[in-house]
């Protein structure tokens, strides 16, 4: 680990070491949300990370010329623009995807992912740092909403691929009787709970910390 | 009145903004340790909750509409209720020193309260009146506060149960408000609007 | 002072920047948003109506009418949005029906009925039932189509909307007059009706004396005893007191609620003489068993997932044994079916037996699948 750069370490930070989701428990409410199906989940994690990435971007570039006092309304409001700018284009380009995510979108804003990178990070780093910064973290909660969705899915539906019954496979054979609890509400805690069991079992066995 | 009733028991228990809608789990998590923080940060939702829609419903239906800008819809709420919490902090903090001494630390909290956002959203999106709306927040918040305070609950005896440590926290806290919302489904389909 | 400035103009800054991008935004997928929305919805009238060249749009009630019209103007058919109360919240969807009025699609737009339970009513199975029927037929649960056990609350709600719905257009759009109700001509007396509720025919009774009806009560019924407390005696109370049938039925309990109004339409208008939707003819089973050679014969019949195969073996001009071979259904449903269908058939010696387990799509399947065996002797004999 020794011999990793700056830049190395900051795209790889928020994959596994720092992942929002499994370590730093943030951003919980899409992540249970919308991880009923695969498509809704990676559709998240893909919009919160190109909000991710544009906010790091900004803020990181415009940090000598907001004054401190007034730095949080400044982030806030970046933020959400960029959160209407992809809300927009999802419902001119990904309506289905739009619709399935429904609120979430717009609560994209009061992600603490994206408010606090801005905050502990972007604010204070170069440009270059605060995107990777972005993109690392990024693929870290995306990760994580394709993990939580896979076993839902796969669980609560029996398929990939759904909703959309054209593209969806179904696994198990047509008469496979699904565990609907994974796709209620109450599945995505318990799935969610007992995946944090095992990031914590993994991470103690291979001594990350 | 009928609607409003209704409305009142939907959000409570048959919409719970955390078993069932998934809105404002981070504080579900962070502040569900202890009952008295617990019922601290309960006390701070209902109220910011509750003011956030009634501002966000004005600005919307007498500003946002009539000027055609629903697309600042975003941008526009998550500032007002960024400054409602710092105006309430203020006032909160001359007016009654003692309550803001017990909410004053959960405050700044709220601004990232996803359920806040989501409740002067949903407000809107459902087309409800001024009144309903604010009923509706009302609701929400009661709802978001019974689930905190049962977690809470649960979770101080958790504290003192023997389990494997993989477990411990977080992961046992989600386990367990899986089965709180499976608790709460039983109230699913009793009511609709 | 001169920082005040600064922080202000900072903020005004960031703030007008960004309203400026997002309205640059807005101005270019506003329309992109709006040209999908009714490329989306043109899409599936070209579905369901190929020729189709313009549709007006006319409002009713609470649903929505597109007329369709083809290149020379002919009126070719009639697309309906509908909103319904589901089980969790409203289910909208479209009804296409031809010029006839027989419905000829049927397409959930957006529900949030409960996954894995309340959305059968977007497969096809569930909505194929309803293709070809029009306002002249019963259209009832159980009668000529099936609501979905565990989901009934969901497929009773599609199916009675699609009852209601198919009754507006042929009244509205196709100049069938319906047969109004003039409470006043109703001799006095006490009638009865009924009508399909949510748990089964629900019966009622109606005093009418001096062309007022002054009494409605429910005599039978089969309804959630927790709904059915929000319709029953409120609307009864209601119909007394206006006299007339356009009652707002806005309570917990919709299905119940419409199933009084129209229990109520129906005892009143056999007391008039006006003829109530007549009972389908139940297509006849015959089969004579007595002439079959002995052997077993194989034949399969259509289930809710997929086909039934059975055997069955003939002795002595009677069925000795059925089998089943082969089936997709779900297994808590086919449980329900098997043996109890091929037991009633064995017992009766005939196709004719009832059906109404709590699985009718299996049951079905499984008669259909005999009958198949012994009608088509080539089908395998061993």
């Amino acid at each position: 680990m020794k011999a990793t750069s700056p830049y190395m370490q900051d795209l790889t930070r928020g994959i596994i070491k720092e992942n929002p989701v499994f370590i730093a428990l943030l951003g919980m409410c899409p992540t249970l949300g919308v991880t009923a199906f695969i498509v809704n989940g990676v559709g998240m994690g893909l919009a919160a990370t190109a909000v991710l990435i544009a906010s790091n971007l900004v803020i990181s570039l415009l940090r000598n010329f907001i004054p401190p006092q007034v730095r949080i309304p400044c982030f806030i409001v970046i933020i959400a623009t960029f959160v209407t700018i992809i809300e927009m284009v999802l419902q001119a380009f990904q309506p289905v995807l739009y619709e399935a995510l429904g609120v979430f979108v717009p609560l994209i804003v009061v992600n603490c992912i994206i408010l606090g990178r801005a905050e502990a990070f972007a604010s204070k780093r170069p440009v270059i740092r605060s995107l990777l910064d972005g993109i690392g973290m990024g693929i870290g909660f995306t990760l994580a909403l394709f993990i939580l969705a896979a076993v839902r899915e796969i669980l609560g539906h029996g398929t990939i691929l759904g909703p959309d019954p054209d593209s969806a496979i179904h696994l198990f054979g047509a008469n496979f009787e699904p565990m609907a609890l994974f796709a209620q509400p109450a599945g995505a805690f318990i799935a969610l709970g007992l995946l944090l069991a095992i990031v914590n079992l993994l991470f103690k066995r291979f001594n990350i910390n | 009145m009928e609607k409003l009733l209704s409305i009142i028991f939907i959000y409570i228990f048959v919409e719970n903004f955390v078993l069932q809608r998934f809105f404002g789990i981070c504080p579900f998590l962070g502040v569900s340790r202890k009952m008295e923080t617990a019922i601290g940060m309960s006390m701070a939702v209902v109220f910011v909750m509750t003011i956030a829609t009634l501002v966000t419903w004005l600005l919307y239906n007498f500003i946002l509409v009539p000027f055609n800008l629903t697309y600042l819809q975003i941008v526009t709420f998550i500032l007002v209720i960024a400054s409602l919490v710092q105006l309430v902090e203020i006032v909160l903090r001359k007016i009654s020193p003692t309550l803001y001494q017990g909410l004053g630390i959960f405050l700044p909290l709220i601004t990232t309260n996803c359920a806040v956002m989501a409740v002067a959203l949903l407000a809107v999106r459902q087309e409800f009146s001024l009144l309903e709306a604010v009923v509706f927040a009302i609701a929400a918040s009661i709802g978001f506060s019974l689930a905190l305070i049962i977690m809470a609950g649960i979770r101080e005896r958790l504290e003192l149960a023997k389990m494997p440590d993989v477990l411990q926290g977080s992961a046992v806290t989600l386990v367990t408000a899986g089965i709180l919302s499976l608790a709460f489904l039983g109230f699913k389909g009793m009511l609709t609007l | 002072m001169r920082n005040i400035i600064k922080l202000s103009v900072t903020l005004a800054v960031v703030g007008i920047i960004s309203a400026a991008l997002l309205t640059g935004v807005y101005n270019v997928t506003a329309p992109i948003i709006a040209e999908r929305q009714e490329a989306e919805y043109r899409q599936a009238l070209e579905l369901y109506f190929p020729g189709f060249a313009s549709y007006d749009s006319e409002e009713i009630g609470d649903d929505y009418f597109d007329l369709i019209y083809d290149g020379s103007d002919e009126l070719i058919g009639i697309m309906g949005t509908i909103e319904q109360q589901g089980y969790d919240g409203t289910i909208t969807y479209n009804l296409a029906m031809d010029d006839s009025g027989s419905i000829i699609g049927v397409r959930v737009v957006s529900h949030s009925e409960t996954p894995g339970i309340g959305d059968v009513i977007t497969t096809e199975v569930f909505q194929e039932q309803f293709f070809g029927k029009n306002y002249e037929d019963p259209i009832v649960a159980g009668d000529d189509v099936n609501a979905i056990t565990g989901a009934t609350v969901s497929s009773s709600a599609m199916i009675n909307s699609i009852r209601r719905v198919s009754g507006v257009v042929a009244e509205n759009f196709l100049g069938v007059e319906s047969v109004a109700i003039d409470i006043s001509e109703v001799p006095d007396g006490t009638y009865q009706g009924s009508a399909p509720g949510l748990g089964g025919e629900l019966t009622v009774e109606v005093e009418v004396s001096d062309g007022v009806i002054v009494s409605i009560e429910v005599i039978e019924h089969n309804e959630t005893p927790t709904y059915f407390i929000e319709a029953y005696p409120f609307i009864p109370e209601q119909i007394i007191a206006e006299q007339h049938f356009d009652i707002d039925t806005q309570t917990g309990a919709t299905i119940s609620s419409e199933a009084i109004i129209e229990a109520v339409q129906n005892a009143l208008r056999e007391a008039l003489g006006i003829e109530v939707g007549e009972e389908p003819e139940e297509e006849p089973v015959d089969i004579n068993i007595s002439e079959i050679p002995d052997g077993i014969y194989v034949g399969s019949g259509e289930g809710f997932y997929g086909p039934i195969t059975v055997e069955v073996e003939v002795a002595g001009g009677q069925i000795v044994s059925i089998v089943i071979t082969g089936q997709d259904e779900t297994p808590e449903y086919f449980r329900e079916s098997n043996p109890l269908i091929p037991e009633r058939i064995i017992e009766e010696q005939s196709l004719d037996i009832d059906t109404s387990t709590g699985a009718t799509f299996s049951a079905k399947g499984i008669v259909q699948a005999v009958l198949n065996a012994l009608d088509s002797e080539s089908g395998g004999e061993d």
